[in-house]
């Protein structure tokens, strides 16, 4: 506490109560019937003290000693209010009061183009719809046809797969043109933006302000004429405005956890969000997935059956560098960016592990992207981006497999990533691959490499049929990957990227520590069959060696 | 016909350098990786011990300011506006806690009275002139205390900044020009600095205070000390009003 050592400056402080005694609740009549819906799916009990309103007593008692109260959270039982630092000492005193803490923040949204960081301030000034331009280069129009096909959204196609039944709450910053532009068509036209609210103003109207909205839930449901910019197309929405994207230093982690609550109310199977949190309220040591009221909240959103999608954040190249909370809490599927080109990391993609040395990101998506903005296609840089596109996925293997937990889903995603089991901070477990939720048997690929404990070095060797380009095609059929070098063979051919590497050719590998966590990982371009040599000396006993080659992966332990 | 030319005989020295340069042209290119990811996680993850939150932080700042205020007596009213300073100094902050750091400053100044030129004017003499001011080159130095408001990271934050400062100068200069309507010796105009003036104090002191959120600060300064030196005025006689004692500007501070 600070605020009270400063005389008569007001501040936003938490006050939170100590019980909720005498207080009644009817989960059918607070709850969405989809909550009821999801939460007798999931087993999880419909009368629980953290959906019971706040005790109206308390409430009442503190707005008369406050100069203005704003939001109450069911959840963690407490009150969001503006008070001078004299107000709040006599707050604390009350019997009922837990404790107070001071609140301020300042967010990113994990967007790194600076384009979707305008303001649109009016829905007048909007663009008509006969202007939205689709016109993109060949190179875009492969890009965005392949944000999706990396992640094997074809076969969700082939199976009817689009998100259907599934609702998907989006928190960000506006969604202007999301009422009238052709990419959401076929929402407006089957009703299936569901509820929307701005916690910025208090308002139901989230169509204006800041287009960075509109960009990302085109990643997760936009179709242009009929081509997919995200999966699920065939999913509800609830959209929530719980960020002003010029940074608005007091309220918007009150706003994100106002929204889960009201996305868990209304039924929300899967939260999107590409807020981040980094160094303008927390230390790296804080990203340990319980400081932040955010990552509070959004485990809690967890517990009550929501899967919550978060973009890693986008600080991988500068000091900060490590994952933003709320990615940090365990129970976040937190998304990684991939580069389109090279089919590995994206620079600016946030690094694990957490501060208490859990992987994160779980998963990886594009970063780089083709979204729908407010004048038309375009192309667009962040791990928002890519934490929609995983958001899109997980309705539709949700969807395929609806008897999942929200936690059970989290983890099939996990095991579906490319990677699989292999897993590092860049990347998780890798891109998301539809074709583990489609084919029942997913057998474990061949080796295409070997382990060689010689006396004093370990060699990996590339298996013969598994070295150069003349035998990818065959020998990839059975892998996850198998999408992988023909996109980017395409990519390729057509000059969209840079002549470089295939990702199918990348090895990756890491070093694990007997605590668990990792030392150290590399990815490596495999020129050769010889491709890694390691001197046994550098590693004592007990450290593992964890190698990924196409699809297979194997563990030697010193 | 046909001559035979006797075969170049090979240096030996070549021989070596040329068997050496492919041996080991042939030894990497077998054994390079090309790495195209790597990451040390102990480094990545060891915690940010340097920062504008951290125990102790420095960093430089550059400023810019106006003198506000009259002169206290006719005879040296300065233009507002042009009448200015410049800073570019030093800032280092010790962080006691969240919301408490002691820290200096060390700075030099550039401090500029500009003069109106009217019949009231006595500094330093009567005597009219197009343009005339009194600078000063000053190296300062500030000790402050700041209190922070909020919870923050790394970051330097919102805060308020009370402290003292001194300052010597170490070049002050009496400076007018005055254009000619008619060439003298081929001189459109004269310039006259007046240096090793009896009549200043070398040293000022005062105080500072700022607000500022992160890099952007506004800042003032009020000067306690006399810029005119007592004793000289009061040996020769002279009444020299004391010059405006506020200033308040613009400050940047200068990092990441």
């Amino acid at each position: 506490m600070q605020g009270e050592k400063f005389g008569g400056e007001q501040k936003k402080y938490w006050v939170f109560f100590t019980d909720k005694n005498g207080v009644s609740f009817n989960p059918f009549e607070y709850f969405d019937p989809k909550t009821i819906e999801n939460r007798l799916f999931q087993n999880i009990p419909l009368i629980d003290s953290s959906d019971f309103p706040l005790n109206e007593n308390y409430v009442s008692i503190v707005k008369g000693e406050v100069d203005s109260a704003s939001y109450c959270s069911r959840w963690f039982n407490g009150m969001a209010v503006i008070a001078t630092g004299n107000q709040i000492e006599k707050i604390k005193s009350f019997q009922f009061v837990k404790n107070i803490e001071p609140m301020e923040s300042e967010s990113a949204l994990c967007s790194n183009n600076k384009k979707s960081g305008k303001f649109f301030p009016s829905p007048l000034l909007l663009p008509p719809p006969e202007t939205f331009d689709t016109a993109l280069s060949e190179k875009n129009r492969l890009l965005m046809k392949n944000q999706t096909k990396r992640m094997g959204g074809e076969d969700f196609e082939k199976m009817n797969l689009d998100g259907k039944g599934i609702r998907i709450a989006v928190f960000d910053a506006g969604f202007p043109t999301v009422d009238f532009s052709p990419t959401f068509e076929h929402l407006r036209k089957d009703k299936r933006i569901l509820k929307t609210w701005d916690f910025v103003k208090n308002k139901e109207f989230v169509y204006g302000f800041n287009e960075h909205g509109t960009m990302v839930l085109s990643c997760i449901a936009g179709k242009t004429g009929n081509e997919k910019t995200g999966l699920a197309t065939g999913s509800e929405f609830i959209l929530a405005r719980t960020e002003m994207a010029q940074r608005e230093p007091f309220s918007e982690e009150e706003n994100w956890l106002a929204a889960v609550e009201w996305a868990d109310k209304n039924g929300a199977n899967i939260i999107s969000s590409s807020l981040a949190y980094t160094y303008h309220r927390y230390f790296r040591k804080n990203m340990d997935g319980k400081t932040s009221l955010v990552s509070k909240a959004a485990t809690m959103a967890a517990s009550k059956g929501i899967l919550v999608v978060n973009a890693a954040g986008n600080d991988g190249n500068n000091e900060w560098k490590i994952i933003a909370t709320p990615s940090d809490a365990d129970s976040v599927l937190s998304v990684g960016g991939i580069s389109p080109g090279s089919d590995y990391h994206i620079n600016f993609s946030s690094f694990g592990p957490t501060s208490d040395k859990r992987m994160k990101p779980n998963v990886c998506a594009y970063g780089q992207v083709i979204v729908s903005g407010k004048k038309g296609l375009e192309e667009s840089f962040g791990t928002s981006f890519a934490t929609p596109l995983v958001a899109g996925f997980a309705a539709c293997a949700w969807q395929k497999k609806r008897s999942f937990t929200n936690m059970e889903l989290f983890r099939e995603i996990e095991k579906s990533g490319h990677l699989y089991p292999y897993f590092d901070y860049a990347h998780g477990f890798g891109i998301p691959q539809a074709g583990y939720f489609i084919n029942e048997n997913n057998n474990p690929a061949d080796s295409t490499f070997e382990i060689v404990n010689e006396k004093y070095v370990l060699k990996v060797l590339i298996s013969d049929e598994f070295f150069g380009d003349n035998n990818v095609d065959g020998a990839l059929d059975s892998l996850h990957t198998k999408n992988n070098s023909e996109i980017n063979s395409e990519l390729d051919n057509r000059g969209a990227v840079p002549k470089t590497d295939y990702g199918s050719d990348y090895l990756y590998y890491h070093i694990e520590n007997s605590e668990g966590t990792l030392d150290k990982y590399f990815v490596i371009r495999v020129d050769k069959k010889e491709v890694l040599e390691l001197n046994k000396d550098d590693f004592p006993a007990g450290k593992k060696l964890m190698v990924f080659y196409k699809g297979y992966s194997e563990t030697f332990t010193f | 016909m046909k001559f035979i030319e006797n075969p170049p005989q090979l240096n030996t020295k070549y021989l070596f350098v040329l068997f050496f340069l492919g041996f080991f042209s042939i030894y990497f290119s077998s054994t390079a990786q090309t790495i195209l990811l790597q990451e040390d996680v102990i480094a990545d993850t060891m915690p940010i011990l340097t920062g504008p939150n951290m125990k102790n932080y420095t960093h430089t700042y550059s400023g810019y300011g106006f003198l506000l205020g009259n002169s206290e007596g006719k005879g040296a009213e300065i233009k507002p506006g042009i009448s200015n300073e410049f800073i570019f100094g030093v800032r280092y902050k010790r962080r006691i806690c969240n919301f408490y750091s002691l820290g200096f400053n060390v700075y030099y100044s550039s401090l500029n009275f500009q003069f109106k030129q009217d019949s009231s004017k006595i500094f330093p003499n009567p005597v009219l002139h197009d343009k005339e001011k009194l600078a000063y080159n000053n190296a300062g130095i500030e000790l402050y205390n700041r209190i922070n408001f909020g919870k923050r990271g790394n970051i330097i934050g919102n805060f308020f900044d009370f402290g003292g400062y001194g300052e010597w100068g170490f070049n002050i200069r009496h400076y007018y020009r005055d254009n000619f309507s008619v060439a003298i010796a081929g001189a459109s105009a004269v310039e006259v600095k007046n240096r090793g003036l009896l009549y200043t104090n070398k040293v000022n002191y005062g105080a500072a205070v700022r607000v500022g959120i992160n890099r952007y600060v506004i800042y003032g300064k009020y000067r306690f000390s006399d810029l005119f030196n007592k004793g000289y005025l009061e040996k020769t006689g002279l009444t020299y009003p004391e010059l405006p004692r506020l200033i308040l500007g613009l400050e940047i501070g200068l990092f990441k």
